[in-house]
């Protein structure tokens, strides 16, 4: 310090040069009482010698103080130069034509160059190729600019031919303000390095277009939503499923892929307006928005649904997916504006399911064509039972219309027409016995002819009374009663009356023949019915259990061989050589086609029990 | 047809017996229609005369039960069946059994007069045979026991000596047994002895003879 503070006072005086401060100090005390103490000899020459040492003392003095605080200022200065230059943020300062006027040694290190020759360059020549321009218009912007209008920040490129060592910038963010220079106002500017920043950004936007091509790459149609049901991103199949021309508005899926699009908003909108379309679609919309819907407030985890739309080339089947999408844990997601506040949102894929639709469609149609060669062949088994049943009604019809013409032939010619009124009830009676035959017949025919599946609301009790009706004479030439339990009064369920039908000829036919080759001495097969509810399973998509009637059909035969259950419902493990056995496989089918289910109970020490569900139609559905 | 003569109808289709029955009223028959083979078998007589048209299928008591039933009791009205449709077991048990005739439904008027007229022609015959039998089993019971031996052996075609022989006695002695037994058989030949003999079963007139 001493050695320090020596230096500016350098040349200051020679006589008190060497003097410290409190010597000085020292001295002039010594030199004010040599001063007072000179009473005695009135020498003007020495008081003013005195005086004046006195006082050059005194500036010395006054010297040193200054140069103290001059030093302190000057530490000062050199601190704040210090923080300046070596600040973790570039500085500078450009004049209005973008010449550098000042520039901290951060800013120089990050432009690789020496600082001092720095001072005076055009800026634009450290940068990359035509970034001169928008620094150009930057600077004229916050020198120009209005008071007290923030500048965008500017981020530039800089520029690569020098090579740099490796962690050198390659990108930088000027942040300006301002300022009043000798000149006038002048641009200052903090330069960041955004380096990382950049490479973040662009690794990030690598990583979503690596999404986006694997997405894009995909067959499945896939559109993601924004938490209000906004398009965020559609992928390539899903930009051509919306480019695909509307050859019909069919279709119950909202087709647009431009972002930001409503995706929500237009599947209800198109359900409001689908009147003209297929009488499904409007409804399917209404469920597709309803379910997106549900999966964009959280209400539903998943939500599935299948439609028909029309394509190019021709039909096709859709089944389309909505998950909820979270954006919990990117915290890299620049967007936050675009995604709502959590970016929460749905993703929706639709897959073309054509092919198994189709498959499904061969499928059922297998199963109908089975179905009905079992019908066929149960007929052939209740041939004997058809042919009693027909001929009863045609051989009395005969007698009838014989007897009419004996009484029109009779002996006596004079007699006809008194006996005339007694023609009237025979011809009457045989008509009335040709109309049974022909409802036999008419019975037969549609059990037969039916090959079309068709699904309607149907009433289950007065099925069942059909088939007793269809089959009693089987059961009753057999000597079997048939007898019907009904739980079900008024119950509707949606199905195919023909099919149903069917599997109730068989279960009951079956049991009758059990009852016969046993020669049981009780002999009734039971039917009853009941409702109730479904199991809840996991896999099954009803939540609780779903209104379910049950139909129970038991017989007083001698039971199943349980341990051959699984044989049983096997197509081809028939018992019976005679054929009705091959109808219990498909009408295990038949009722798993109706959503229901057929089993056979295995506490079967008293006769055979088998039971089958089938699910309710909604009630009023009639 | 005889007057006596009957169709007995059993069947539980209402229209097929009351059909069957009207016509074959009509036709001059005298019918008795019943709805359950039990209604039949309760006021059938041993001296019901004509025939039964069975319904082979019916509740209860099948076409077959009855038969065996009316069998069981030495009811022996010739029996056709009616069927809609006749399997070959079921025919062959009722003609094993004894039906007449087995017709499939639906029957023509002709074929079931035919029938019924066949069956009338079967039960009439067997009226008379066994008004036959009954005849020469009351001739029979006039027959002393040697009369009795001397028939059965002549029947059998031995001669007077033979018989003789065989009965140790004089063929002068058998010669008048023999006249008595035509006498008594009212037969004019031997050929008529045999066949009287073979109407009443040997069995019988052995018990009846020697016993």
């Amino acid at each position: 310090m001493t050695d320090d503070a020596r230096a500016p006072g350098h040349g200051r005086g020679p006589v008190l040069n060497v003097l410290s401060k409190p010597e000085l100090a020292r001295r002039l005390d010594q030199l004010i009482s040599e001063l007072l103490d000179g009473g005695g000899a009135n020498d003007a020459t020495r008081d003013l010698l005195l005086e004046l040492q006195t006082h050059q003392v005194e500036l010395e003095l006054q010297g040193r103080e200054l140069a103290d605080a001059r030093h302190i200022l000057e530490v000062s200065r050199d601190h704040y130069a210090r923080l300046f230059d070596l600040a973790p943020v570039g500085f500078a300062v450009f004049d209005r034509r973008g010449r550098i006027r000042e520039i901290n040694l951060t800013a120089a290190q990050m432009l690789g160059r020496d600082r001092l020759r720095l001072g005076g360059t055009p800026f634009p020549v450290l940068l990359a190729g035509g970034e001169m321009r928008r620094f150009l218009d930057h600077v004229s912007a916050v020198v120009g600019g209005a008071d007290g209008v923030m500048v965008e920040p500017l981020e530039v490129d800089l520029e690569s031919r020098r090579p740099r060592p490796e962690p050198a910038p390659q990108a930088l963010r000027l942040v300006s303000s301002r300022r009043y220079g000798d000149d006038g106002p002048e641009c200052f500017s903090a330069l960041v390095d955004i380096t990382a920043e950049r490479r973040l950004e662009r690794s990030k936007r690598a990583t979503e277009h690596r999404a986006h091509a694997i997405l894009d790459a995909l067959p499945a149609e896939v559109l993601v939503l924004d938490a209000k049901g906004r398009v965020v991103f559609a992928n390539d199949a899903w930009q051509r499923f919306a480019n695909c021309p509307k050859r019909s508005t069919s279709g119950s899926s909202a087709r647009r892929a431009d972002v930001g699009w409503d995706y929500l908003a237009a599947c209800r909108d198109q359900a409001s307006r689908a009147e003209a379309e297929r009488p499904a679609s409007k409804a399917e919309t209404a469920a597709i928005a309803d379910g997106v819907a549900a999966v964009l407030e959280r209400r539903r985890q998943r939500f599935v649904a299948e439609f028909a739309c029309e394509r190019r080339d021709g039909e096709h089947w859709l089944a389309l997916t909505a998950a909820p999408l979270d954006a919990e844990g990117d915290a890299a997601k620049g967007d936050a504006a675009k995604g709502e506040e959590t970016g929460q949102g749905a993703v929706i894929v639709q897959i073309d399911v054509t092919d198994r639709k189709r498959a499904e469609q061969r499928t059922q149609i297998a199963r109908e064509v089975a179905a009905h060669a079992a019908r066929v062949n149960a007929v052939g088994v209740l041939a004997t039972s058809l042919v009693h049943e027909l001929a009863q009604p045609l051989n009395a019809a005969a007698f009838f219309g014989r007897a009419a013409l004996e009484q029109l032939q009779g002996a006596d010619a004079t007699q006809r027409p008194k006996d005339a009124a007694m023609l009237e009830p025979m011809i009457a009676k045989a008509d009335a016995q040709l109309e049974r035959a022909g409802a036999i017949v008419e019975r037969l025919r549609d059990f037969l002819r039916h090959k079309e599946v068709r699904m309607q609301s149907l009433e289950l009790d007065p099925l069942i009374e059909r088939t007793i009706e269809l089959i009693g004479w089987f059961a009753s030439q057999r000597q079997v009663e048939l007898r019907f339990t009904s739980g079900s009064a008024g119950l509707w369920l949606l199905g195919d009356p023909i099919q149903l039908e069917q599997v109730m000829v068989n279960l009951i036919c079956n049991g009758v023949q059990a009852i016969d080759e046993a020669e049981m001495a009780e002999r009734r097969v039971t039917i009853a019915t009941c409702s109730r509810r479904s199991e809840v399973s996991p896999e099954e998509k009803t939540d609780a259990g779903s209104p379910m009637v049950q139909v129970t059909v038991s017989d007083t035969g001698p039971g199943l061989d349980v341990e051959n259950e699984h044989a049983l419902f096997d197509l081809f493990a028939s018992r019976r050589s005679s054929g009705l056995g091959m109808g219990l496989p498909i009408s295990r089918d038949i009722v798993e086609a109706h959503g229901g289910k057929l089993w056979v109970d295995p506490s079967s020490s008293e006769g055979a029990r088998f039971h089958f569900m089938l699910p309710l139609a909604h009630s009023g559905d009639q | 047809m005889d007057e006596n003569q009957c169709v007995y109808i059993v069947d539980d289709d209402e229209a097929m017996r009351e059909s069957m029955q009207l016509l074959l009223e009509m036709l001059g028959y005298r019918v008795q229609g019943f709805a359950s083979a039990k209604a039949f078998l309760g006021s059938c007589a041993d001296d019901d005369r004509g025939c039964l048209v069975l319904d082979m299928r019916m509740p209860e008591m099948t076409g077959l039960e009855l038969q065996q039933a009316l069998r069981q009791r030495g009811y022996d009205l010739p029996i056709i069946f009616l069927s809609g449709f006749g399997d070959v077991p079921t025919t062959v048990r009722a003609v094993q059994l004894g039906a007449v005739d087995f017709l499939e439904k639906p029957v023509s008027k002709s074929k079931l007069t035919e029938r019924i007229e066949r069956a009338f022609e079967i039960d009439r015959r067997r009226r008379d045979d066994a008004r036959a039998v009954e005849t020469v089993r009351t001739r029979c019971a006039t027959l002393t026991p040697r009369e009795q031996q001397v028939m059965t052996l002549a029947t059998q075609g031995l001669s007077n000596k033979d018989i003789a022989r065989e009965l140790e006695i004089s063929p002068r002695t058998v010669e008048t047994h023999r006249a008595k037994v035509m006498e008594k058989m009212e037969a004019d030949s031997l050929a008529m002895l045999c066949n009287m003999v073979a109407l009443c079963p040997p069995g019988e007139g052995e018990s009846a003879g020697v016993g």
